[in-house]
């Protein structure tokens, strides 16, 4: 904890914008925003910030939220929703997704996804103040530490930073691998997508729609109709599962020529990468909106090459 | 063509004789011995009464016809067969697929057949199916029946006859197309707002406009001509309606009214007030006419008029209510619901609207044609009466108008309409079972014992919300329910269309068939009248006098004791 930061040094940021390059620090945004901040100049990724690991490091020392830490989040959230509405200066509080971005998580060798708390359409600055400190606390729960303890990390060594990200208004939402994850055949692509906001889908409750494509020809090699039972909808604040309406359920929540957009989104970002990888996104506005990036990571956590 | 479904299985035990399901104070009425392995049930919504051998004969060309042609070209996956059996109708159901398999069938199969329909209700109604009624009502307006030859009027017969079955073909589009966009709407609905009603759903789709409510709206304003010369009220108020026009005939300072009549008889009186060809049309006798001014004139706190723009508010709260709900389910979705939500709507209106055009202006259309027949064989002492064309069947009275063009001989009729009608006298009171035949090996639900009403309190389906006390008034027809007075309560085995007026003099309504999806249901929610159907043998168990308490809610009615 100790590192000899004070979070009144002006050279220890307790925000950073996504693209701005301290924010490609690992150290200081954990692994999930730095990817992102460094796909954000040449991919399509939601506008976001991002509370540094030091503001966490505050929070531990002092056990509380710390007044600077407040200021600072307050004001980035008043930027984000003024930078949303191209300056037209209205002050409505922006949707946004808050999400955890731990150290050591996204890693090359492990995948958290999923391990702490994430909270949507969070649309207050007080329900922004109380997800980033849920977070923080789903961050020290036992259940995640536990995680870390297999993977060989001590529970000292955590260091949470926190993602808010301008919520994306989707209707659908999906995961796509650069390979296929489980054949690790790497001529293939893998699109999972269902209706709604991506935490049905994510949470392994539903079956999806999935479509496996050709990397070369881009061609839909399979599809399967999931049932995609549930979905996750955003309200007056927050989220809540429905069931999904029969009408949704029997009809494919992408079409071919979206599957293709899809596709060719996880070939780009895997040359970015120069590694397979698992793309979280959203579809807004007709084109998918990059959420999440991770490399591939199997079984045996061995990263995965790209065949040349 | 399409072969019928036959049961394939041999166990199903085959009925060999008619002996079980058929009372024994009834002749056997079976023509064909395959009849008793059948199963024929009543259709008491559209025909509680007994039916003569014309209508039978018509509804037969027309109604059988229809089912027929949308098994044939839309895959609709039965049929029925309206069989005639001591002067009352049954309908017998021909599958075309196993029954159990009905309702999958129907909602894939057949729905996907009407799916250009579907796309857009309103468009097809405008383009395809009223355009092609109305060239057949111009055809009919166009044709002078009293001035044709006998060969003309021959001709112009056959061609009403294919006309007719032209249109009775759309009309069985149009039901099952209404059917479909329901059942999409509705399916939607429950599925977004779980533990909603029925009612609750048709809060949606109700107060927009149809023929039937405009011409409910004509009565008020003819009511209110009434009113604007003094005189002319208590004329009508103090007269049987059926001599109310002879004696405004004679008042001075009525023609305003009688002219307002003659307008209102133009746009809407050339239909008759029940599906048949015996039905005299409002222009031959607007006695219906004047008796519902009478009860306007006596009732004008119930003016449709005055409800409709609090029923609009009511609906486009609903809606809004509704839009706000899926607000944040994808677009996708929210498309999908406003075009079911439209479909629905519009179903609504053409539920009325076609029984409106079809049902009533079109039958009349055919009387009258049928009728210029009977008088050319009364006149040429082939029938006592021209009513009696009521005993024959379509294809004699075309062989018979034939005939009598070609100057050969017409064959014996009066003995024909002697038989039938005294065949109908012979049963008019007599009691038919509902269902008779052989029954579909499913046994029927059990009736539910644990809600079983307390004494003197029946249960059926509520499909109007209110609660309404009042005398009760039995009608077992349209005549006989111009008896009834305001505020009681009106008893029927149904209503139809032409019963609509009567909902603004009754305080409430009972009726053995109708449902929620009803003309009864839908008008008597346009009225605000507390309203239950599915009450078994309510003209029966209700009688006239009994002061009863009716909650349309819940879908009961209470006797009270009386004073």
């Amino acid at each position: 904890m100790d590192e000899g930061l004070s979070v009144n040094d002006a050279a220890a940021p307790l925000v950073l914008w996504l693209g701005e390059p301290a924010c490609h620090d690992p150290a200081l945004v954990g692994g999930k925003t730095a990817q992102l901040s460094r796909l954000a100049t040449h991919h399509p990724v939601p506008d976001a910030f991002c509370i540094t690991t030091l503001a966490y490091a505050a929070y531990r020392q002092r056990d509380a939220m710390p007044g600077e830490v407040a200021d600072a989040l307050f004001r980035a959230y008043r930027m984000l929703s003024s930078r949303d509405r191209d300056g037209t200066g209205a002050t409505d509080a922006l949707p946004v997704a808050v999400r955890s971005s731990a150290l050591g998580e996204d890693g090359v060798s492990a995948s958290f996804a999923g391990q702490h708390a994430t909270h949507l359409n969070v649309r207050d600055p007080d329900g922004l103040l109380q997800a980033v400190e849920g977070v923080w606390r789903s961050a020290l729960a036992d259940s995640a530490l536990a995680y870390r303890r297999d993977k060989g990390m001590a529970a000292a060594q955590v260091a949470v930073a926190v993602l808010v990200q301008r919520l994306v208004a989707c209707d659908v939402s999906g995961v796509v691998f650069s390979i296929d994850p489980v054949a690790l055949d790497d001529s293939r692509i893998v699109v999972s997508a269902s209706w709604g906001l991506g935490e049905s889908l994510m949470g392994g409750s539903i079956n999806p729609d999935r479509w496996v494509v050709d990397k070369e020809s881009l061609s839909v090699l399979e599809q399967t109709v999931g049932d995609k039972e549930t979905m996750t909808i955003t309200q007056e604040a927050g989220t809540r599962e429905v069931n999904t309406p029969r009408f949704l359920r029997q009809k494919q929540s992408l079409t071919e020529g979206e599957v293709r957009q899809v596709a060719t989104l996880a070939i780009e970002l895997e040359r970015t990468l120069g590694q397979p990888v698992d793309v979280e996104f959203a579809f807004e506005g007709g084109r998918p909106v990059l959420l999440q990036c991770r490399p591939v990571t199997s079984l045996d956590a061995a990263p995965l090459g790209v065949r040349p | 063509m399409t072969q019928p479904y036959r049961r394939p299985d041999a166990s199903v035990p085959e009925v060999p004789s008619s002996g079980t399901l058929l009372p024994p104070h009834l002749p056997v009425p079976w023509t064909d011995p395959e009849d008793a392995n059948r199963f024929f049930e009543r259709d008491l919504t559209h025909f509680p009464g007994q039916l003569t051998t014309l209508d039978h004969d018509f509804v037969n060309h027309c109604v059988d016809h229809g089912m027929a042609m949308a098994v044939r070209n839309l895959a609709a996956p039965v049929r029925g067969e309206m069989r005639r059996f001591w002067t009352r109708v049954y309908s017998l159901d021909v599958f075309y697929c196993p029954p159990q398999d009905l309702q999958n069938v129907w909602n894939t199969t057949t729905r996907a057949a009407f799916g250009p329909i579907l796309a857009d209700l309103e468009r097809h109604w405008q383009e395809t199916w009223l355009p092609r009624i109305r060239a057949s009502q111009a055809f009919w307006d166009d044709f002078d029946l009293g001035r044709a030859t006998d060969a003309e009027l021959a001709d112009h017969l056959a061609e009403s006859l294919e006309r007719i079955q032209d249109i009775w073909a759309f009309h069985f589009e149009i039901v099952y197309s209404v059917g479909h966009a329901w059942s999409m709407y509705f399916e939607t609905y429950n599925e977004v707002f779980e533990g909603a009603t029925r009612l609750d759903a048709m809060a949606l789709i109700e107060g927009f406009e149809s023929l039937t409510a405009a011409a409910g709206r004509a009565i008020w304003r003819l009511a209110e001509l009434a009113r604007a010369v003094p005189g002319v009220v208590p004329v009508i108020m103090g007269s049987e309606p059926r001599e109310a026009l002879a004696r405004l005939r004679d008042t001075p300072g009525a023609d305003v009214f009688l002219a307002g009549l003659d307008d209102y008889l133009q746009a809407y009186g050339r239909r008759t007030t029940s599906f048949s060809l015996s039905s005299k049309t409002l222009a031959e006798d607007p006695t219906p006419v004047l008796s519902q001014v009478k009860d306007a004139l006596a009732n004008p706190e119930s003016d449709p008029r005055r409800h409709r723009p609090a029923r609009m508010e009511d609906r486009d709260r609903a809606i809004a209510a509704a839009r706000a709900a899926i607000e944040h389910y994808p677009s996708q979705f929210r498309e999908e619901f406003e075009h079911r939500l439209r479909q629905a709507q519009v179903a609504v209106r053409l539920k009325e609207d076609h029984n409106f055009v079809i049902d009533y202006e079109c039958t009349a259309a055919m009387r009258m044609v049928l009728l210029e027949v009977a008088r050319r064989l009364t006149g040429a002492g082939y029938l006592d009466h021209p009513d009696d064309m009521a005993h024959l069947k379509l294809e004699e009275l075309r062989t018979a108008v034939s005939a009598l063009a070609s100057g050969a001989g017409v064959s014996d009729l009066r003995t024909l309409v002697a038989d039938r009608a005294a065949e109908m006298e012979r049963f008019a009171g007599v009691e038919v079972p509902e269902t008779i035949g052989s029954p579909p090996a499913a046994p029927a639900e059990a009736p539910k014992e644990d809600d079983a009403p307390e004494p003197g309190t029946f249960k059926g389906v509520g499909v109007s919300p209110g609660v309404a006390r009042g005398v009760v008034r039995v009608a077992l027809s349209f005549d006989a329910a111009s008896a009834l007075r305001p505020g009681e309560v009106l008893v029927a085995t149904s209503t139809s269309q032409p019963w609509t007026p009567l909902f603004a003099t009754a305080a409430a309504l009972v009726t053995e068939a109708g449902g929620v999806l009803s003309h009864m249901g839908v008008i008597a929610r346009e009225y605000r009248l507390p309203a239950i159907s599915g009450i078994a043998k309510a003209t029966d168990v209700l009688q006239d006098g009994m002061v009863v308490e009716v909650d349309g809610l819940a879908g009961t009615v209470r006797v009270l004791p009386e004073g």
